[in-house]
């Protein structure tokens, strides 16, 4: 049978992802990205409405960071699906490739200096200029300073206890031409 | 330990190909999806589902603890619905090239989301009558497995029973496809055993 290149077809009752053409199941792997990239915000807005940013805050963190919560549930999935593992800076960097906010919403310049020492210089961040556009500069920071900065370091824990994440450059940004934030991996002895 | 796969398990052929058959090589600065056979890329697939569904589970768990299991399982509807009308239904049809406005279309929907049919994780048997009419029988749902091994019966009629989340989005599923699509279920949880299916679904096209 012929590779399905999408789903215009008839019914498949028995369909299986391996139907599809690899132009077509990087078509669903990218709408399904899109849905799971934004699911994060989509739980943490009705979140702020009902209870407030601070307390939607705290919720929203538990989630993540938690004993088996979104950030070990990232790891696990993708390591284990794509098999990479280790302990140094360019096997954790892998998994922002593979993260589907990062991967569709930023674009990102990596630069492995050695094991043990890399920068993440994000260039175009979909989240930034929402939040430039719309002037809401407390969600901006709440997001950049406190979300992601706990997160990349949580996320390179992960890999390596040793493992410290600091933001070289944060928002807001002076310009349009200024890149977004930059990031620095390093593992200390 | 991080990544457990045998690359041993990978046909020699098909590691001599130019795709990769996963990550365990080399950081590649600039890598792409294309990058990745079509092996890897249904793995990264299912990754996606897992994080997807045990993402939406934890903030249900974590909403539950700091405000009741009844007012986190209104956040979910809040959510899920929110979730189908801006994401799920505009992106997954369009990428997939799915068009119609039969019930069949509801169906071919339900196997391309993110949270749906799955082998091991969401499965049902299909009982096509027409392009119009159609009744799925759930026989595995791990969400309701589950809640079924935490044991709160509010978790079951929150996530399944009549008015529950199920039923608010199954039916928009069918009336996004078509007004005219009606959407009922024939059986809900509780079980009575274990070996006993989770829930039959009939979806009608209605004059």
């Amino acid at each position: 049978m012929a590779e399905l290149n999408d789903y215009s077809g008839p019914f498949k009752p028995d369909l299986s992802p391996e139907d599809f053409s690899k132009a077509g199941l990087i078509q669903w792997l990218r709408a399904a990205a899109r849905i799971y990239g934004g699911i994060d915000q989509l739980w943490h807005g009705p979140l702020i409405e009902e209870l407030g940013q601070e307390k939607a805050d705290e919720l929203q963190m538990k989630m993540w960071f938690r004993k088996g919560g979104g950030c070990d549930l990232e790891v696990k999935s993708l390591t284990q699906e794509m098999d990479f593992g280790g302990d140094d800076v360019a096997s954790h960097l892998k998994m922002y490739q593979l993260l589907p906010f990062m991967q569709l919403f930023m674009n990102i310049e990596y630069d492995v200096k050695d094991r043990n020492y890399a920068l993440m210089t994000v260039k175009r961040c979909a989240a930034l200029r929402h939040y430039e556009k719309t002037g809401e500069m407390g969600r901006l920071l709440q997001l950049c300073t406190g979300l992601e900065q706990v997160g990349f370091q949580e996320g390179a824990r992960r890999f390596n206890p040793n493992m410290k994440v600091t933001a070289l450059k944060l928002p807001p940004r002076q310009s349009e031409d200024d890149i977004c934030c930059q990031w620095e991996f390093k593992i200390e002895d | 330990m991080l990544g457990t796969r045998n690359v041993q398990c990978i046909p020699k052929e098909a590691r001599q190909m130019g795709d990769l058959q996963d990550y365990s090589g080399e950081f590649r600065p600039e890598t792409r999806l294309e990058g990745f056979s079509k092996e890897a890329l249904i793995r990264l697939l299912d990754a996606y589902k897992k994080c997807f569904v045990g993402i939406a589970g934890t903030y249900h768990t974590v909403n539950a603890e700091r405000m009741g299991v009844e007012e986190a399982w209104k956040v979910d509807a809040d959510v899920y619905l929110r979730q189908q009308m801006q994401f799920e239904l505009p992106l997954v049809t369009k990428a997939m090239n799915i068009q119609g406005d039969d019930v069949l279309t509801v169906l071919k929907i339900f196997q391309m989301l993110p949270d749906g049919l799955r082998e091991g994780q969401y499965e049902c048997l299909w009982d096509i009558k027409s392009n119009n009419h159609a009744i799925l029988t759930f026989t595995k749902c791990q969400t309701l497995f589950y809640h079924e091994r935490h044991g709160n019966p509010k978790d079951i009629e929150g996530l399944c029973g009549p008015g529950s989340i199920e039923d608010l989005c199954f039916t928009a599923y069918g009336k996004w496809v078509n007004p005219k699509i009606t959407c009922r279920a024939l059986k809900l949880p509780p079980r009575k055993s274990k070996d006993d299916i989770c829930c039959v679904w009939e979806w009608k096209l209605g004059e």
